[in-house]
């Protein structure tokens, strides 16, 4: 390039180049993997759930109860009694750690924009006597590029 | 002027033109949720149990419970958006647009029956096909 082309080249570049956007978004705190570790299926409670990871994001409380009920006691008559739907408790606990990266290029004739949301998720499922039954992790934050499609 | 400085400033005229009506052009991606994780062909009917479709495919997007039995739902949504503008300059008075916008998705579900067994696993993935511009 030679030197009296230099202020043009860098002149065009300073009219076509707007600017450049990095964005990052964190919803709720990351879940603690030693803290995952240590769920015993079939020996963690939810009480002791509960202490360690705090309240959930997500609570799955109702049972489905009115399930093998006979339908008469559905239809409304003189003295039936009506339906009772049972409150038994938890059947899982959603935790969740989210995270967001946007990324864009502003040109003065072109831009792109990037957002991408990922998710650690850790899911608990109780049995009824509050034992936890089973569970699942996924920490799909992890997989998320840090400048848009350049580090995909 | 000679006929080749016509036609170059004619050229010139054409691309500034252009240029000052062209808004611009923009691409727009968006991704939320991860792809799944594994094969929904792992899973058989009647016989796969609840922890190894959780282990298999980890946490659901969504747990949904019917009246047979719970369902699991895992879904990879993706997005591409793409538009070009042409405005005028000084108006600001918008000559043309075009947009386009594609929403596809990768969606497990798994049906199980009260006892924790699959019973039902229907699987779609549609960001393959997700035209890159």
């Amino acid at each position: 390039m030679s030197r009296s082309s230099l202020p043009i080249t860098a002149g065009s570049l300073l009219v076509v180049l707007s600017g450049c956007v990095v964005g990052r978004v964190y919803r709720d705190h990351p879940l603690d993997q030693q803290k995952i570790a240590a769920i015993e299926r079939g020996v963690t409670t939810r009480k002791e759930i509960l202490e360690q990871f705090g309240p959930p994001q997500e609570v799955e409380v109702r049972e489905l109860v009115a399930v093998g009920v006979p339908i008469e006691q559905f239809l409304s008559r003189r003295g039936a009694k009506a339906p009772v739907e049972t409150l038994v408790g938890a059947r899982y606990f959603r935790y969740t750690f989210s995270r967001a990266n946007v990324f864009g290029i502003l040109l003065l004739l072109f831009n792109y924009a990037e957002f991408d949301q990922k998710n650690d998720t850790l899911v608990i499922f109780f049995n009824s006597d509050d034992i936890v039954e089973d569970y699942a992790v996924g920490t799909d934050t992890a997989l998320l590029p840090r400048f848009g499609f350049w580090s995909r | 002027m000679k006929q080749s400085e016509r036609r170059r400033f004619l050229a010139g005229v054409i691309v500034w033109a252009v240029a000052m009506l062209s808004e611009g052009c923009t691409i727009a991606r968006s991704y939320s949720g991860a792809p799944l994780r594994a094969d929904a062909s792992v899973l058989v009917e009647g016989q796969s149990t609840k922890g190894e479709v959780l282990r298999s495919f980890g946490p659901p997007t969504q747990i949904t419970h019917q009246t047979d039995g719970d369902a699991f739902v895992y879904s990879f949504d993706r997005m591409n958006f793409s538009s070009l503008t042409l405005q005028e300059p000084i108006t600001g008075l918008r000559l043309f647009t075009y947009q386009r916008e594609f929403n596809k998705r990768d969606r497990l579900v798994v049906l199980f029956d009260f006892g924790g067994v699959v019973r039902s696993v229907t699987v779609e993935h549609d960001t393959p096909e997700m035209p890159a511009l």
